[in-house]
């Protein structure tokens, strides 16, 4: 643990200078009349749930209280869901989730999202209009270029992620960079390895780029392609080499549902990660019926970070984590 | 034996990676929406002073190095090996040639340098910033001959090779900056 600081060199002034607060605050503002505009519903979901979510790579914060044990929401899905699934149509969240054990340039434990769902859309109609938010948000040309996720490794590497012997996505790193703790035939972390430290960086200079299809195993919540089912109509936006968005047409099959929760539960034991409870509110909601829809999770703070032309979320924070010694604290 | 996760990494830990021990300079996380977390690590390697980066993992393990820091004084050299001595305890240390490749020819007996410990075995030795040598070989140096930029090769009493100005004759002191193997100025005593 962090050891008590003295009065003296505690760094109580905000990380954030007052010009990056302001431009935050005007970005709120409109995001807010935008989805006013559209009759999108602002709703305010609790940070308190009775479950963590199963997703393999994620780690919620457990919070403790004197009557029940809670969990720090890593998103506002399950709640924006269970209003979808009541008729409430198109809701937004615009709010902070919080996720353990991610602390980096582009990582914050608590951040904010900007989560919200359009019923009826699919997913390419919901990509191309937060493409156009997030261009109006942070200044940058409208263009946006749709890749799907298959090609990024054909154009790059010439190889079919989802079909080669999985070691060949291993030889293709160069010796010395090969990661350190990943087994040459662990598919889709190697996949993971290829996209989030090499594709990514590069992509979205000029214009913002969508990586769609992703493959089934990497589906999360999203419906499977229906003309396909090796691939998840699930999407994530990249601008100058950031991902800010990760959307899907939304998997209303409960019973499906079911069966990835159990899967992700298994890997989350194989890989020694604590076990979690699935939430029975929002399998209930599942069941009785979620109508067609697209829903989309974007970071705000990385849109701040992009519009006021800075290269660490800190900055673009009042009182991050981050700043404060967090790393000195392990 | 002490083991780290890469979120412990942090500028100035010591750690072992393939044997060798290396100084974390930079960790970056990087994690791919709902994908795999990794660390990406800039890491110097302590025996050859190479900078690398590395890809871990996010969680990995690795174990620490016991590696420290010590200034000790030069003493001498007994043809194999370069003997330093702890200026507290006056413990004596060995070095091995590796350790001194970039030390080596700067010193003469009793700088004070920076003695870098692994196991308590001298792993890196490293000189004072400026030291002050006795030039043993340069030419004249003709007045007015800019064709060399104002300057000449000189050897140095500890066998260094350096580029001096032309005013610098044989037997004098110079100071010279060990990091760049530059000439600073005329030394004293």
């Amino acid at each position: 643990m962090r050891a008590a600081r003295s009065e003296e060199n505690c760094d109580w002034r905000p990380r954030a200078g007052r010009e990056t607060l302001r431009l935050r605050a005007a970005l709120k503002a409109q995001v807010r009349a935008f989805m006013d505009a559209r009759g999108i519903l602002e709703v305010d979901t609790p940070h308190l749930a009775f479950h963590a979510v199963p997703d393999p790579e994620l780690s919620c914060f457990s919070v403790t209280g004197s009557r029940a044990r809670y969990w720090l929401i890593p998103s506002p899905e399950y709640h924006l869901k269970r209003l979808l699934a009541a008729g409430y149509g198109d809701v937004y969240s615009l709010s902070s989730v919080f996720r353990d054990d991610e602390v980096g340039l582009l990582h914050e434990p608590e951040f904010t999202l900007l989560e919200y769902y359009r019923v009826g859309w699919d997913a390419r109609a919901l990509a191309e209009e937060a493409a156009g938010l997030v261009a109006r948000l942070t200044g940058r040309p409208d263009g946006v270029r749709f890749i799907r996720y298959v090609d990024l490794f054909e154009e790059a590497l010439g190889l079919d992620p989802l079909t080669v012997p999985a070691e060949q996505l291993w030889k293709a790193i160069e010796p010395e960079r090969r990661p350190v703790g990943i087994e040459p035939d662990d598919r889709a972390a190697l996949c993971d390895f290829w996209l989030g430290t090499v594709f990514y960086p590069r992509l979205g200079e000029r214009e913002t780029v969508i990586v769609h299809d992703f493959p089934a195993e990497a589906a999360a919540l999203a419906r499977l392609d229906p003309a396909d089912a090796r691939f998840a109509q699930r999407f994530e936006m990249v601008v100058g080499g950031i991902e800010v968005a990760n959307g899907y047409h939304e998997l209303a099959d409960a019973t499906e549902q079911a069966l990835r929760f159990e899967r992700d539960r298994a890997h989350r034991r194989r890989t020694g990660r604590p076990d979690v409870t699935v939430d029975s509110a929002f399998m209930a909601a599942l069941r009785s019926g979620l109508p067609d829809c697209s829903g989309i999770a974007i970071g705000f703070d990385r849109v701040v970070l992009l519009a006021a032309g800075q290269d660490d979320l800190a900055s673009t924070l009042a009182f991050p984590l981050a700043g404060c010694g967090l790393e000195a604290s392990a | 034996m002490t083991t780290y996760t890469t979120n412990e990494f942090k500028s100035g830990l010591k750690i072992i990676l393939d044997g060798d021990p290396y100084n974390v300079i930079e960790n970056e996380f990087v994690k791919p929406g709902k994908g795999q977390a990794f660390n990406r690590v800039r890491i110097r390697n302590l025996k050859t002073n190479r900078v690398i980066e590395k890809t871990f993992k996010s969680g990995d393990t690795v174990e620490g190095a016991d590696v420290v820091d010590v200034e000790m004084q030069y003493l001498y050299q007994d043809g194999t090996h370069w003997h330093f001595m702890h200026p507290e305890t006056f413990e004596q240390y060995h070095a091995e040639s590796a350790p001194m490749a970039d030390a080596a020819r700067w010193l003469k007996g009793e700088e004070v340098c920076m003695v870098t410990l692994w196991n308590n075995r001298p792993l890196l030795v490293t000189p004072p910033h400026t030291v002050v040598l006795r030039v043993t070989r340069t030419d004249p140096g003709l007045r007015g001959d800019t064709s060399s930029g104002g300057s000449k090769p000189a050897e140095l009493e500890t066998g260094a090779s350096v580029r001096v100005p032309l005013f610098i004759q044989e037997g004098e002191l110079i100071k010279v900056n060990t990091r760049t193997a530059e000439y600073v100025a005329r030394g004293k005593e």
